[in-house]
């Protein structure tokens, strides 16, 4: 989540000792690995808003819209990246490609495809609506993909083919 | 609250209110004092055509001597079709259309005046517009508006729109203020908690079924049912879909393959040494 290590090691530390200290707020027999994302999420936060470098990215509390939403048509981009497919990159074009996804797409597609959590609980993780999150998380893939499909055509290799 | 305090507080700036009005001459009162108190306070007055057409609702307005034409000609009182509005394209997206508000209550300052006053009545959305299953979700984000709220108010009208029980439930809950035709009271079931905004439910009843739309709607779905997050019925009709349609079949396939990289990701990370320690020190150090 952090993008790096150090500041990782830091939130695994953070996280743990709110999670102690608040334990007493955990429902016994809800999901405990939501619980301690949503507070790992929370701690982020607070985090990033200490550190006035990377608050140049947007706030969670706004729920913005997206630029390209005017005139969005998901069928029309150019050679369908949606649907090419994407030779077996190294992890690390996949790290790179996700670190550079905006917070709003890439901590749901984290949470989703990284840490299988169900929408619902991304949804009281982040305090967001449900369908905020499932248009997040399409849109989140969606640009990971163009990224990807990017990387793919810069390094030279393989050019993206088309499954269609 | 009696009838005569209605119109000043649906003009209030900073509300958010919901109107189910008995009949349609009620809606035209109220539409008619909303505006008469919003040209007062120097705002912009602002109506979303539903139903009935813009000339009716002038003509209504003009029936109740509410003076509509000087307002139209300075740009005071501007009428936007659901076209120019809630759906441009024919879909509904909840992200636009709160941005297409911040830019009204922008351009609105910027020409000059006090805020936006605005009322309508969203009539397509019992008509099967994709998208459409995010409006409670819309309602909810209204409350929070990324725009001066004291200088936007906004009237839902839901008079006479074929909605359930349940839907007209959940839009009591948020909304702060309910009018039923006369005067303006607290909603009962308002929820206050911010943290509700997570809970608040796609509203599938108004949702077309998925086997009739189009393949450049169907995306979002095929990337929720990847996930396993539909209903049982959204998700057989989804199926239905994709049994028909290759190309669909291969958006599902390639979503499917992101996902599979994305989780090659997750990797068990060794547990920095000392980092117990810290822990402990820093609990310590709380508990102090």
């Amino acid at each position: 989540m952090t993008r790096n290590w150090e500041d990782a090691q830091d939130l695994t530390q953070d996280t743990l000792v709110r999670a102690f200290r608040g334990f007493e707020s955990f429902q016994p027999g809800t999901n405990f690995k939501a619980w301690v994302f949503r507070i790992m999420v929370n701690t982020y936060i607070n985090l990033r808003r200490r550190d006035a470098r990377r608050l140049r990215t947007t706030s969670w509390e706004d729920i913005p819209g997206e630029g390209e939403t005017g005139g969005f048509d998901p069928l029309a981009e150019e050679g369908q990246p949606e649907t090419t497919t994407l030779a077996l990159l190294p992890g690390e074009d996949l790290k790179a490609a996700l670190d550079n996804l905006p917070d709003e797409f890439r901590v749901p597609v984290l949470l989703c495809d990284v840490e299988e959590q169900s929408y619902k609980d991304i949804a009281k993780m982040l305090r967001i609506p449900l369908g905020t999150v499932r248009s997040r998380i399409f849109r989140g893939r969606q640009r990971l993909r163009e990224s990807l499909t990017r990387a793919q055509q810069r390094a030279g290799g393989r050019p993206a083919r088309s499954q269609g | 609250m009696s009838a005569t305090q209605a119109p000043e507080r649906a003009a209030h700036l900073g509300e958010h209110i919901l109107s189910i009005c008995p009949d349609e001459g009620r809606r035209l009162d109220l539409i008619a004092s909303i505006f008469r108190a919003g040209f007062e306070v120097g705002c912009r007055c602002l109506y979303l055509t539903g139903r009935t057409p813009p000339a009716g609702v002038l003509d209504g307005l003009r029936a109740r001597r509410c003076e509509v034409d000087r307002p139209l000609a300075r740009r005071q009182l501007v009428m936007l079709t659901a076209e120019q509005s809630y759906i441009p394209d024919g879909r509904f997206d909840p992200d636009r259309m709160l941005d297409l508000w911040v830019d009204l209550c922008t351009a609105a300052r910027k020409d000059g005046f006090e805020g936006v006053c605005a009322t309508g009545e969203p009539a397509w959305l019992t008509q099967g517009v994709p998208g459409v299953e995010r409006w409670l979700e819309y309602e909810a984000r209204l409350n929070r508006l990324e725009v001066d709220r004291e200088r936007v108010g906004i009237v839902c009208q839901y008079s006479g729109l074929d909605l359930s029980p349940w839907f007209l439930d959940e839009l009591e809950k948020l909304h702060p203020l309910v009018h039923r035709g006369d005067g303006v009271a607290p909603s009962a079931s308002f929820v206050r908690d911010p943290d509700y905004v997570s809970e608040v439910p796609l509203a599938e009843e108004l949702e077309p079924p998925a086997d009739t739309l189009p393949c450049d709607c169907l995306c979002e779905l095929i990337s929720a049912d990847i996930d396993g997050q539909l209903s049982p019925r959204r998700h057989d009709e989804l199926a239905r879909h994709l049994a028909a349609c290759s190309a669909c079949r291969s958006r599902a396939q390639s979503i499917l393959d992101l996902r599979t990289m994305c989780r090659s990701l997750r990797t068990p990370e060794a547990i920095p040494g000392g980092l117990w320690a810290k822990v402990q020190r820093a609990l310590a150090e709380a508990e102090r």
